[in-house]
């Protein structure tokens, strides 16, 4: 499976002209058009260009008014402060999801484990900020279960490399799998030995308020939101700007000339996929400590595959991925919004979410066609 | 133990196997031919959607079967414009191709089927004993009272074999997941093979989705009813080394874990929490990675677009 971590080499002698797909020819306003497309902004904003009247379609075919959704989507996202308060919350965790992905991602490492980590992380996080925290000085509450989620988030994230290390075990396939391993195993701890006493759902005791995240205005929002903004700047410090970094990326952009340079390539993989899962991991402790204030069955509505998306279409750039997580972040705001309204179902945000991904994905493979035939 | 060891539980474990077994034939496939399919969870749940659609509408669950092949065969072939033509990166397309039909599949029901997406007779599909040889105690009672669809795609394990080592079509697979380029440079026609392969796997998987559905799960489609069934199929073409008849004993183990959920309380006891039965065929999966060296190589243009 190295093939899925390479590229082919950049100068690869071509044998022949490829057979297949024929751009239109001639035709000066599709050369443009896909010139443009090169920028990776303007296909950002194509992509979603294309996926919003979709989603307005979508809309309407379940009988509420597009002109209606229109408005709701206004006001779930910038035109009320509880649309920019509810996006923000809803951003955070799928941020955190995506700048974990981008670490393991520009280290040439397919973590595909976010929901798995971030799981664990809420895990790490009761486990920090309630049974901890009952025993240690209220102020270290909050810190307790921090480091709960981003310890448990890493080390779930290592199973992955030590599998890689020791088996050659493809990272991509065993973090898909540690996803419904912690999925199932988070339940089965909600549904018996830490189920909360004489509750009637699935979920754990309530954290403490000394281990809740602070809310900010009055409002919903909360230091989460901020943790997040930290985390997006030391992310994008640490690639760009520190020496591990720049070792991370060298490993993904050509592991064996890293080794010949001498990089410890085991030690950078494992470190990268635990730095991965811990970031992912604070997604949980977010929901825990930030909105839940417990573990609940099903508090993810999916924030590991949403994550890795917002972490695809940004290029694997943090800052980028804390812009289109707002973007996420609103369009799931919408969603919510849109089903209390207009009984719209929710799930519409995926459909909106997956087509810029497909989308792009696309755009990028035909720009990489139209390299290699200019070169020849 | 009695239960473990009972035709009732192996009798499922056969029956839950054809599902994974008819998605992993045709992810074969397709990776032979260079595809790395993850987007294999979205086809299947998209043919689970479908089949159960068409047994509703149609009122025939054979109906309903070849609807869901139908949409696995359209979804498939998106897919293969998207990441064979286009050059799309192959897991990115399949993380946000898996989003969109999770969420299409999920809207439609609720928008289409408000009342629930039940099909109404089930019993085109079920178990017909084979004469005679059904009478055979245990093994003809666990192998010869299946679904038809069950017998058919056992059926399929030796047919693949055949088409991958001793047809035309299955050299040019092998060839263009093997160094595509050369492959192209002597004239395999290496995208067309590709499409074909790819169309192969999402008319299979979405087959599979309808076996899963119709008859394994009762004609009952919810959201999300592969759940990550498809990267069980992933997990299992790769550590069966892309080999039909591996892949088979591989669907048949993940059978067994998969039939604990239904069977294991029975088997343990009823204080045993049903959180670990789902998560039995996960962990099993990551156990066969650590007992079966993945070292070995495979298709060395696996998930590379065809690119010179």
């Amino acid at each position: 499976m190295s093939g899925l971590k390479h590229r082919p080499p950049a100068d690869a002698a071509s044998a022949t002209p490829a057979e297949g797909l024929q751009l239109p020819r001639g035709s000066k306003v599709a050369a443009v058009l896909l010139r443009l497309l090169d920028h990776s902004w303007v296909s950002l904003v194509a992509a979603f260009a294309i996926s919003a009247p979709i989603g307005l379609v979508l809309i309407a075919s379940t009988g509420a008014d597009p002109w209606f959704a229109t408005l709701v989507t206004i006001d779930a996202t910038v035109g009320t402060v509880n649309g920019i308060v509810n996006t923000l919350v809803y951003a955070a965790p799928r941020l955190f999801v995506a700048l974990g992905a981008i670490v393991a991602l520009r280290t040439g490492l397919f973590n595909l484990g976010g929901e798995g980590q971030l799981q664990m992380g809420a895990l790490g996080a009761i486990i920090g900020g309630y049974y901890a925290a009952s025993i240690l000085p209220g102020w270290l509450g909050i810190p307790a279960a921090l480091v709960g989620a981003v310890l448990f988030g890493g080390l779930w994230a290592g199973i992955a490399a030590l599998f890689k290390l020791w088996r050659g075990a493809d990272e991509m396939i065993v973090t898909l799998l540690l996803n419904f391993i912690a999925t199932y195993f988070v339940l089965f701890l909600i549904q018996g030995p830490l189920r909360a006493v004489n509750s009637s759902f699935n979920q754990s005791e309530r954290v403490p308020q000394t281990s809740e995240l602070p809310a900010l205005f009055g409002t919903r929002l909360h230091a989460g939101v901020i943790l997040a903004i930290i985390v997006t700047v030391l992310v994008a410090v640490f690639l760009s700007r520190t020496r591990l970094g720049l070792e991370l990326r060298s490993v993904g952009l050509n592991a064996a000339a890293s080794r010949f340079q001498g990089l410890p390539i085991a030690a950078l993989t494992v470190g990268a996929l635990v730095v991965s899962g811990g970031i992912a991991g604070l997604a949980g402790a977010n929901e825990v400590l930030g909105t839940q204030f417990r573990l609940i069955q099903g508090f993810s509505p999916g924030y590991g595959f949403e994550g890795l998306a917002i972490a695809f279409l940004a290029g694997l750039r943090p800052f980028r991925a804390a812009v289109l997580a707002l973007v996420f972040g609103g369009i799931y705001s919408a969603a919510t919004l849109l089903q209390q309204y207009a009984g719209v179902p929710v799930s519409i945000a995926y459909v909106v979410e997956g087509i810029p991904i497909v989308l792009l994905a696309t755009f990028s493979g035909l720009q990489l066609l139209r390299a290699k035939r200019r070169k020849g | 133990m009695d239960a473990i060891l009972g035709v009732f539980f192996w009798s499922s474990v056969i029956g839950l196997a054809a599902p994974l077994l008819l998605a992993s034939l045709g992810e074969t496939l397709a990776q032979r031919a260079g595809l790395f399919t993850i987007g294999i969870e979205g086809l299947m749940l998209g043919g689970a959607f479908a089949a159960v659609a068409g047994a509703i509408v149609s009122g025939n669950a054979l109906v309903g079967l070849a609807a869901g092949a139908f949409v696995g065969l359209g979804l498939g072939a998106v897919y293969a414009a998207m990441v064979v033509l286009a050059r799309a990166d192959q897991v990115v397309v399949g993380i946000g191709f898996n989003l969109i039909v999770l969420g299409l599949t999920s809207l439609f029901r609720r928008t289409l089927f408000p009342g629930g997406m039940t099909a109404p007779d089930t019993s085109l599909l079920a178990p017909v004993p084979i004469p005679g040889l059904s009478a055979v105690p245990w093994l003809g009672e666990v192998l010869f009272d299946q679904s038809p669809v069950v017998y058919l795609v056992y059926l399929l394990v030796p047919v693949t074999a055949w088409v991958l080592w001793r047809s035309r079509w299955g050299l040019a697979v092998r060839a263009s997941g093997d160094g595509a380029v050369a492959a192209s440079a002597q004239g395999v026609p290496v995208l067309r093979v590709r499409m074909q392969a790819m169309l192969v796997n999402g008319a299979l998987a979405g087959a599979a989705g309808g076996i899963l559905v119709l008859v394994q799960s009762g004609g009952v489609f919810v959201d999300d009813i592969t759940n990550g069934r498809g990267y069980l199929v992933l997990a299992l073409v790769m550590f069966a080394r892309w080999l039909p008849v591996r892949v088979m004993i591989g669907a048949v183990v993940f059978g067994a874990a998969d039939a604990l959920q239904y069977v294991g309380q029975t088997i343990v006891g009823d204080g045993f929490p049903p959180a670990l039965f789902l998560m039995a065929p996960f962990v099993l999966a990551l156990v066969v990675w650590l007992a079966v060296s993945t070292k070995s190589k495979g298709p060395r243009d696996l998930g590379l677009p065809l690119l010179g």
